[in-house]
């Protein structure tokens, strides 16, 4: 045994050693399977499938040009999404920072209790509310419109985005707002003036699930969605859907997903901090 | 005085349009799902109510009950797996590495996916005939294998798949309580001699254990109503081995169009979800709402 042991600085350096492995490894796991797929979107057809994977290759974009030409829907379909992203983050901001600003700081404790409804709700499974409103948005005419999507979405990020808000609203003393209202704010005066510019990080926060959940809903918009307003995650669910029918390559498939992905991922990294704290505030609180 | 009845008419102001919204298209449509449960409702037919026909025809139909059965394995399995995974992240990133925003930031692209964009990666990966994974198979002389279209092998890919999406959620649970915990309790567990089984099982675990039980019945729910995740790669099949109650459903409303049975199963799923969702709506309200 003795000749084994290992002195204290050594065994901290395999520690470290051991670590950096560990982490690399689950990172290649979650990523690798993404890099393949974006790195395969610039590679020619034949590219793709010769078996050893290559690395090094020269990039060509022959599969957006096919994307382009041959599938311009896809765009058509990426455009709805932005729209539907767009609208959903004004409205659910335009809805919840006022609530959680009353939640805040003027209910009773009688009213706070109407909280729960909030809450009750979101846990609800989303899918169950469209056997009702599928038929009903039939009837009146609203089925393939960006209206209805951004209202569904809406209602169903309300509640989290009012939780996230509440909490950024609790942490900024009253006594700011009060002093403005002495020096003769209106009280939405005062918010607009002192507290919109420190809610600035919470909106962030907010915004980061509002948009993870509008521009990647693949439930509401596979139903909800028709021709005019079909969004980019249904409209790739389709081309994958006639994959290997002759007309469908994998490379353009690649470019699609590449397009609708990457948007998102640079948000993930550069906004990586709102999203463990929105994960904290608005759901998992201890 | 005036102030107060003030400050109680602006915060129905503020609160009613909210209410609103969420009453409109989430509350009022699925309490109209659950009385729709227990009527024929199907477009083209007379609504009548059924009492509880539907229920009595789920209750008899033998491919919805093998659908629950692979619903249970399909949560059971991947929520033990994302707590795994997403334990071990959080463990991981507690000491923290050179450049570890960008590990991060990896870690947690797999959540930023949409279904049919991680149905894309993987259809192609584990695709039979040109996936780069049953060529490596190959490599080591290994049998080719039918990932998406054999029994069991297909609810098998579909649970990892869907922990490879999910787990990242558990991570961002977890990491930041992990962080939280101060150093210097580890510092002095070091002094003593404790050893790093020790240090993980009788200070790590136990004080993360509440957070762990949130998360398990955070993603219980969540796996309990996972569709597109599952839908996009194998549609339910092959021969229903990956059908959860949620394509059973889809397929009652959508594809058959009986409305009135798809009502039936979402008013299992609802109760379920509540059952399991009492104590997290609890404890949100408590953390976030109440005023002592």
């Amino acid at each position: 045994m003795k000749t084994t042991q290992l002195s204290p600085r050594s065994k901290k350096k395999l520690m470290t050693f051991f670590r950096w492995i560990a982490m690399l490894l689950m990172v290649f796991i979650s990523f690798g399977p993404i890099l393949v797929v974006i790195l395969s979107a610039f590679k020619l057809e034949k590219e793709i499938f010769t078996f050893v994977p290559q690395l090094l290759f020269k990039p060509t974009i022959e599969n957006f040009r096919e994307l382009v030409t041959k599938w311009p829907d896809f765009f058509k379909s990426l455009k709805n999404s932005l729209l539907i992203t767009l609208g959903t983050s004004v409205l659910t901001l335009l809805l919840s920072i006022p609530t959680a600003y009353a939640y805040s700081r003027l209910t009773s404790k009688k009213l706070t209790r109407s909280a729960i409804l909030l809450i009750v709700v979101r846990m609800f499974p989303p899918i169950i509310t469209t056997i009702p409103l599928y038929p009903i948005l039939n009837k009146i005419g609203m089925l393939d419109t960006h209206i209805v999507l951004i209202m569904i979405y809406t209602a169903f990020q309300i509640s989290m985005s009012v939780m996230i808000f509440k909490t950024y609203i609790d942490s900024i003393p009253t006594e700011l707002e009060e002093q403005a209202q002495i020096d003769g704010c209106s009280r939405f005066k005062a918010f607009r003036k002192i507290m919109m510019p420190l809610l600035a990080p919470g909106t962030v926060t907010a915004l980061i699930y509002i948009i993870l959940f509008s521009w990647n809903d693949f439930d509401f918009a596979y139903l909800m969605t028709g021709t005019a307003t079909v969004t980019g995650p249904v409209k790739i669910a389709e081309l994958l859907g006639i994959i290997g029918q002759g007309a469908m390559k994998w490379g353009t498939i690649f470019a699609a997903s590449t397009i609708q992905m990457v948007p998102i991922l640079i948000i993930i990294w550069i906004l990586q901090g709102g999203i463990i704290e929105g994960y904290k505030i608005g759901a998992v609180k201890e | 005085m005036i102030k107060q009845r003030n400050d109680k008419l602006y915060s129905y102001l503020l609160l009613v349009p909210s209410f609103l919204v969420v009453i409109l298209l989430i509350l009022i449509p699925e309490i109209i799902a659950v009385i729709l449960g227990f009527t024929n409702y199907s477009p083209g037919v007379n609504l009548r109510i059924v009492g509880l026909r539907n229920y009595l025809t789920i209750i008899g139909d033998g491919v919805f009950w093998r659908d629950v059965f692979t619903n249970i394995v399909f949560v059971l399995v991947s929520v033990f797996l994302e707590l795994i995974v997403g334990l071990f992240l959080a463990l991981l990133f507690a000491k923290k590495f050179w450049g570890q925003k960008l590990w991060i930031a990896l870690i947690l692209a797999p959540l930023a996916m949409t279904p049919s964009a991680s149905a894309t990666i993987w259809k192609y990966l584990l695709d039979f005939n040109i996936g780069p994974v049953n060529y490596l198979l190959q490599r080591f002389s290994l049998p080719r294998l039918q990932w998406f279209s054999s029994y069991p092998l297909a609810l098998f890919s579909v649970i990892l798949i869907y922990v490879w999406q999910s787990s990242p959620y558990v991570f961002i649970m977890l990491y930041p309580v992990r962080v939280s915990i101060s150093n210097t309790i580890y510092e002095a567990a070091s002094v003593d001699g404790a050893s790093p089984w020790q240090i993980l099982f009788s200070i790590t675990l136990p004080l993360l254990k509440p957070i762990i039980f949130i998360a398990l019945v955070y993603r219980t729910i969540f796996a309990l109503r996972a569709f597109g995740a599952v839908w996009n790669l194998t549609g339910g099949g092959p021969f229903r081995s990956t059908e959860l109650m949620s394509i059973y459903l889809f397929k009652q409303g959508f594809v058959y169009w009986k409305f009135g049975l798809a009502a039936a199963v979402a008013t299992i799923m609802l109760i379920l979800t509540v059952l399991l969702s009492k104590g997290l709506i609890e404890n949100m309200y408590r953390t976030t709402f109440a005023k002592d």
